[in-house]
């Protein structure tokens, strides 16, 4: 299974590709809300975890816009952020994100998110 | 900017044409600090084009009140704050006392930012402060992100504290690592070498990567040991520190594992293992390298670097007979071929002058012309006589070549074949390359011949002789 | 090779000479590069140093000796049918998506702005021609920095390399073989409009206006961020509303600008201006 990572900070891209990584996943990453679009395009994932704050398109823009578009409707979307604010959370829930956890984060609760997100899609899909 | 235009673009900037608003907030990058407010709110507008200009310009108003009307912003939605991150950032220097009293604020997302700039920017006036947020901020995200900063400022007074971070939770201990990483410490190695055995793999994987970067050698012996029991990740992982410090041997394993680490994606990795490989002058690595140089297109600019990488490898491996076989292989692509070509006529190898001959009749013609560009670097009979035979090649490119050396090495055989030749080219750039050969052959007897020539020949032989200046063409 | 070497305050005023004429940034680390591109030059001019040289290119008035520099700097051999999935994409998705939205009366206009020696934008005219548009309703517009580049691309003659991915069909249809070189033919020569532009130059960038879409490929990696950023933000106001910009398959806008959407379709990445 492919993840996309999505974080403008190099050494979050770096942990988080390690705990992935050790877990079996592939990884691929990228800087920025515009930077996945274009990866996403060429590169098929199954999953994207982004962050929220990033330069040229932030992690609720990439959501917003990968909801609005039928190719990336239904791809499972982690948030994984540093913003532990309550709005912040509804925001992103109710753009479409599938999972919201707030860093630091462990590889374990990474893990068990990646796991719950994919047990509810297909659930959705069975029924 | 007079007061009469700045008042005209600020209307326009709220005109009802986009591309008229557009215009307005980029001409405003000459504003001063009565644009701010405007282009601020401009970074809200509904058209793309135009919150991209008002970027622009207020990177370009690089003023202190700048940097302090954009701090609210920090606060604010996320778009709006990682805009105002973003101008920050390329402000630079001047924005950076307007930090410190940020880094006590009771929200931890905007002292976490502070920070974040501050190690974009590198720099900082306060560094003590970032030390003490290192050892007593309640908040991880903030502690990880003052350990990262702290390593960009080399602030080297923090190595005490960064140890300590060490011990604190992982994602602080992984920055902690990775600053330690950027001061080429001794001192924190034992700490760090300390953590190869942490029951967390990602700490691990952290350190291993670390001992690379700080290249001590006294991390050799810990991280060979480590290697015995580590699983493959972690193996890899080691055995890349390994060629970065300078102490990987010249095991099996290890030159296997190097070999297979040329597959990666990432050119990092790739990079890494060409170095382990050219290091440990691995000849069987000769190939694979040469094919992953193959690989790349050549005529995309970014791929220079990683072809010139690879030479510089190889050059450093030396004459052997793998890359000599490589000419003659059918499974290596042209591109490589090309590349192998080079490379033996830089490293002068003799014992590939007769496959290197051979070539020069390849179907491809990048491999033809690598050819005669390898031979003229060796200076040998077989070679003179083979390139004396070539001036007359089908491909012109290679008849150019052949006939720039003959001139090169004054060969006195060629002047009556190319006396031959200037009469019946076809292409100007040859005839002066023929016309200049023969010059630096014999130039009396050449100009005494003169009139053998038609008109413009002649012409071109006395552009070639008269002093006129550099660049003359026929 | 030459027997002197390239020092490294010479090199920085070589770069900073180049960055200032047309606004290519050469990083330190590709000092190499520039050592290797200028030799020729050198030689061909008899100078005995890069300092020698430094000196030659200042003082000299000719447009050739600019025009010279700034090919080895920056010339790669290109060719025909380049990336040919974003030429296939361009056409069949793409104009068509303009055409609709074009009123009936007025031209596409489609901009090669780094077209070196033509290659990129008689492939598109050739194209157009293929899928038997009416190429009176394209105006094919074909700018470089460089005038000895331009003056090459009108002659239309090539080598086998740069022919080497032209389809069969194509050769034979637009290409005169002419013993090492093909010669293109002239109703394809004759449809494109050929202009010497500065991208980075705001003022010289106006000479063109009201185009649909932008062809920038394997350009902009030759500049800075800042550099790059000016150079989008040009071809930005050059395009109409909902116009398209290709760049380089290898290249990237992600930390360039938002003011362009990627847009994938089959696994090509184009911009539009939204």
């Amino acid at each position: 299974m492919k993840i996309m990572v999505v974080d403008d900070c190099k050494t979050t891209r770096k942990l988080l590709g390690h705990y992935l990584k050790s877990r079996g996943y592939q990884v691929v990453f990228a800087e920025n809300g515009l930077d996945a679009l274009e990866k996403l395009g060429t590169d098929s994932v199954n999953m994207i975890m982004t962050d929220m704050n990033m330069p040229y398109m932030d992690g609720m823009e990439l959501i917003k816009t990968l909801r609005s578009d039928s190719t990336w409707s239904e791809i499972p979307i982690l948030m994984v952020t540093t913003e532990n604010d309550g709005i912040e959370k509804e925001t992103a829930l109710e753009l479409g994100a599938n999972g919201y956890i707030v860093k630091p984060v462990s590889g374990e609760v990474i893990a068990h998110n990646i796991k719950l997100i994919l047990k509810q899609m297909f659930s959705k899909e069975a029924s | 900017m007079n007061t009469k235009r700045l008042n005209k673009l600020l209307s326009d900037l709220t005109h009802k044409d986009s591309s008229r608003r557009r215009s307005a907030a980029e001409a405003l990058s000459e504003g001063d600090e009565r644009a701010l407010y405007p282009l601020i709110k401009s970074l809200k507008d509904e058209n793309l084009g135009v919150q991209d200009a008002a970027i622009q310009s207020l990177m370009n108003i690089k003023q202190e009140a700048t940097a302090y009307m954009l701090l609210p912003l920090l606060r604010e939605s996320s778009f709006l704050r990682n805009t105002a991150m973003l101008i920050l950032k390329e402000m630079g220097k001047i924005a950076v006392p307007l930090f410190r009293t940020l880094l006590t604020d009771k929200d931890d997302d905007v002292r976490k930012f502070v920070l974040d700039l501050i190690y974009d920017i590198q720099y900082c006036e306060y560094p003590d402060e970032l030390v003490y947020i290192l050892s007593n901020d309640s908040n991880s995200n903030v502690r990880a992100s003052s350990a990262k900063a702290l390593g960009i400022l080399q602030f080297r007074k923090a190595i005490p504290q960064l140890i300590h971070s060490l011990n604190d939770e992982e994602w602080v201990c992984f920055s902690a690592l990775e600053a330690l990483a950027m001061f080429n410490d001794d001192k924190s190695l034992e700490h760090i070498i300390a953590l190869l055995d942490s029951p967390s793999e990602t700490i691990r994987f952290a350190v291993i990567e670390t001992l690379g970067k700080i290249r001590s050698q006294k991390a050799s012996t810990p991280l060979i040991e480590r290697e015995l029991k580590a699983d493959d990740f972690e193996r890899k992982l080691i055995i890349k520190s390994l060629v970065q410090i300078g102490t990987i041997s010249s095991t099996p394993h290890i030159r296997e594992t190097l070999i297979e680490m040329l597959k990666e994606d990432e050119w990092e990795d790739k990079y890494t293992a060409i170095k382990g490989l050219s290091n440990l002058k691995v000849n069987e690595a000769i190939s694979p390298i040469i094919d992953l140089a193959g690989s790349l297109e050549s005529s995309v600019p970014e791929n220079e670097d990683k072809i010139e990488f690879i030479k510089k490898a190889i050059y450093s491996i030396g004459c052997h007979k793998n890359l000599t076989n490589i000419i003659t292989s059918p499974s290596m692509k042209y591109r490589g071929k090309t590349i192998a070509l080079e490379i033996l006529g830089e490293l002068q190898c003799k014992e590939a002058v007769s496959v290197i001959i051979n070539s020069m009749n390849s179907d491809y013609r990048d491999v033809r012309r690598a050819s005669i560009e390898s031979l003229i670097k060796f200076e040998s009979d077989e070679v003179s006589k083979c390139l004396m035979e070539t001036i007359n090649h089908t491909d012109s490119h290679v008849r150019k070549i052949a006939i720039m050396a003959m001139g090169k090495i004054g060969a006195v055989a060629a002047f009556e074949p190319l006396i031959t030749m200037l009469h019946k080219e076809g292409y100007s750039d040859i005839q002066e390359d023929i016309i200049a050969s023969l010059l630096k052959i014999n130039a009396t007897l050449f100009l005494s011949r003169i009139d053998e020539f038609n008109d413009d020949t002649r012409k071109c032989i006395e552009h070639h002789t008269a002093d006129s200046g550099p660049g003359v063409k026929c | 090779m030459l027997n002197f070497p390239l020092m490294d305050d010479t090199f920085r005023n070589i770069r900073d000479y180049i960055f200032d004429l047309c606004g290519i940034y050469i990083s330190d680390n590709k000092k190499y590069l520039v050592e290797n591109r200028l030799a020729k030059i050198l030689t061909e001019n008899k100078l005995n140093s890069f300092e020698e040289y430094l000196k030659f290119i200042k003082i000299c008035k000719n447009g050739n000796d600019h025009s010279r520099l700034i090919d080895a700097i920056t010339t790669n051999e290109t060719y025909f049918f380049r990336e040919p999935d974003q030429l296939n994409i361009f056409i069949s998705e793409i104009l068509p998506k303009i055409s609709n939205q074009k009123p009936e009366h007025q031209n596409i206009r489609i901009w090669s702005s780094a077209c070196s020696s033509g290659e990129e934008p008689y492939t598109i005219s050739m194209m157009l021609k293929e899928k038997l548009l009416d190429l009176s309703k394209y105006e094919i517009y074909a700018s470089d920095i460089s005038e000895g580049v331009l003056s090459s691309a009108a002659k239309g003659v090539y080598s086998s390399y740069s022919v080497r991915n032209v389809p069969e069909a194509y050769l034979k249809k637009y290409f005169t073989n002419n013993g090492d070189c093909s010669i293109l033919d002239s109703s394809i020569k004759k449809s494109i409009i050929f202009k010497r532009i500065n991208l980075i130059d705001s003022k010289n960038i106006n000479l063109i206006r009201g185009v649909d879409v932008i062809f920038c490929r394997n350009m902009l990696i030759y500049f800075n961020i800042k550099s790059k950023q000016k150079v989008i933000s040009h071809l930005y106001d050059c395009l109409n509303p909902g116009g398209y910009l290709f760049v380089g398959a290898s290249e990237s806008l992600h930390n360039v600008t938002r003011a362009f959407r990627p847009s994938v379709i089959n696994k090509v990445i184009i911009y539009k201006k939204v």
